[in-house]
């Protein structure tokens, strides 16, 4: 794997991307939506929750865990976060390939010494980083302002303000978006007509909105739902990273992309 | 240098087997321009993509400055450039920055340094920052020459590099591919312009799935129409064309109008002794000279006669 032409793969689909200003707001504009309205949820439920505290203290109520329920909101929350940059690295991985294919421009880059690996890699890193790195910037945000309210604490990971439960958002995000881009690059690989190809992919993304909460669900109702739990879910995650980096190479064949229209 | 070896290349299409390239051996010297003729569907751009190891071969070898394809791709890509039949440029990004992108593709050392001096010499160097989808078809080309000789390729493979462009452009295209080969390059030139291919190639192969012919245009012209010698005479009769072809050295002679063409093996001996056999016949003689056939003959005639035998 050669660095600088990955790089330059990377720096070529983000010139082609983001030249258009759209594209910006179609990257920054999800995460910030999601972050306001999870705030605003939030917001509503530290009032109803401060007020049930008040009725604790003044033993009108007898027992409420106010903060397992605050806990338990935090997990659904952070998986929002977790799934919502999918999409669009799906539809930006898939779009990469079929831009150049439309544009006839494979066949120079495949003509250079860059390797199918590092083609996949950049293409997909390309893909993944802008909408990855906007979620997180979105879910520090959301973070910063829910511990300021004194939601601090989710079942998964711990406390918010930890290092490692954040370093475990990143990596769920970033593993699981990766996943979902290499099964857009692998689908648009093999198709050749844009509208068609988009569509698949996205659809296909659609399933990542599920996967975590699915996950925290199974988790809870097993009682196994912790950090050695998040810690085998990145451990999965990153073994099916690299078998399906390992597949989209051995499915991506230099030679029938060419010419071949399906 | 290019060495090929029964390169054969097969493809599973629907209605069966399509062979598009079949047997195909030669031999390119290095520091030569080769011109690859063939009609539209020939399977010349088949060859090409085998060659840059964009397409494996399903029988046969090829070998590019010792390297094979098939086992040595990243050398061999790392040492070729190549000039695809569409430019295949990035519309939105601008003149510049295509070329960069490929630069650093094929690791060359300070390639902003390189591809100023391509821009410079393509005539681009005023519109570098505009965006490549502003361009006109022989800007397109330009650059897209410039891409496959960036790198400094020992070998470069160009695809009807002067198609469609205007005389201005083509010459400076043509020009360019002259200084590549005066820099040692070989230079694999596949093209319909047969024109092009007379006044550029060293050596040229006439291609149709298989390789029908493969020599210099010189050779090939002899090889296919001898040396013709053409007797322009104020009159002819009949008589005195088989006369001359009753002389031992002479293995063909035909007239048309007012011309006696005959076929002989060497005209510098043996055309003093026919022009005095027809002054002793009473002919006239205007003036003497040697047939010239163009490439587009030979082509003609090698495609057709191949087309007959199929």
């Amino acid at each position: 794997m050669n660095a600088r032409r990955i790089y330059a793969v990377m720096d070529k689909e983000w010139t082609l991307t983001f030249h258009n200003w759209l594209v910006w707001v179609a990257i920054l504009l999800p995460p910030a939506a999601l972050a306001a309205l999870l705030l605003c949820v939030c917001h509503q439920i530290h009032f109803v929750l401060d007020y049930v505290s008040q009725l604790l203290t003044q033993n009108k109520i007898t027992q409420l865990k106010t903060d397992e329920w605050s806990a338990w909101l935090m997990d659904y929350f952070l998986m929002f976060f977790v799934a919502l940059p999918a999409a669009n690295a799906t539809r930006f991985a898939a779009g990469g390939i079929i831009a150049d294919k439309a544009s006839r421009s494979l066949e120079p880059q495949l003509a250079t010494p860059l390797t199918t690996g590092e083609f996949i890699f950049g293409k997909v890193l390309a893909a993944v980083v802008p909408p990855v790195f906007a979620a997180m910037a979105a879910c520090g945000i959301f973070l910063h302002v829910t511990r300021s309210w004194g939601i601090t604490q989710c079942h998964l990971l711990g406390n918010t303000g930890n290092w490692s439960c954040r370093a475990a958002i990143f990596t769920l995000t970033l593993l699981l978006t990766n996943l979902l881009a290499l099964s857009g690059f692998i689908i648009a690989s093999r198709k050749t007509e844009a509208r068609g190809t988009s569509l698949t992919a996205t659809s296909f993304a659609q399933f990542a909105r599920f996967f975590p909460p699915a996950c925290i669900y199974w988790g809870y109702k097993r009682q196994i739902a912790g950090a050695t739990w998040a810690l085998e879910i990145i451990g999965l995650l990153l073994l099916a990273n690299a078998v399906l980096f390992l597949f989209s190479q051995a499915l991506f064949q230099r030679e029938t992309i060419l010419f071949k229209w399906k | 240098m290019i060495e090929i070896q029964n390169l054969t290349k097969h493809f599973s299409t629907r209605v069966g087997n399509l062979v598009a390239v079949d047997n195909l051996s030669l031999s390119v010297g290095a520091g030569q321009i080769f011109g690859f003729l063939g009609p539209n569907g020939a399977g010349k751009t088949t060859t090409v993509r085998m060659l840059t190891c964009l397409l494996r071969p399903t029988v046969g070898t090829a070998s590019i400055n010792g390297f094979s394809i098939g086992r040595d791709e990243q050398e061999i890509r790392a040492r070729v450039g190549l000039l695809t039949e569409t430019p295949g440029l990035y519309d939105t990004m601008s003149a510049e920055k295509n070329l960069l992108l490929f630069g650093r593709l094929y690791g060359v050392k300070n390639p902003v340094r390189q591809v100023h001096r391509f821009l410079h010499m393509m005539e681009l160097w005023e519109r570098r920052h505009d965006a490549v989808g502003a361009f006109s078809k022989g800007m397109k080309q330009k650059l897209a020459i410039a891409r496959a000789a960036l790198h400094n390729p020992d070998v470069l493979f160009l695809d009807e590099p002067t198609s469609g462009l205007d005389p201005d452009i083509a010459k400076l295209v043509r020009d360019f591919i002259l200084e590549l080969k005066s820099e040692g390059r070989t230079i694999f030139l596949c093209t319909h312009n047969l024109d092009e291919a007379e006044r550029l190639c060293d050596t040229i192969g006439i291609f149709k799935h298989r390789l029908l012919a493969s020599d210099t245009p010189k050779n090939l012209r002899r090889k296919m129409f001898g040396r013709e010698q053409v007797f322009r005479l104020v009159h002819i009769e009949a008589e005195w064309v088989q006369r001359i072809y009753h002389l031992p050295f002479v293995s063909q002679a035909r007239a048309a109008g007012n011309q006696m063409y005959l076929q002989v093996d060497n005209p510098e001996e043996q055309n003093p002794a026919i022009v005095r056999q027809l002054v002793e016949l009473g002919a006239e003689i205007q003036y003497v000279t040697e047939a010239s056939h163009s490439l587009e003959e030979i082509y003609l005639r090698i495609i057709q006669e191949a087309e007959a035998t199929n």
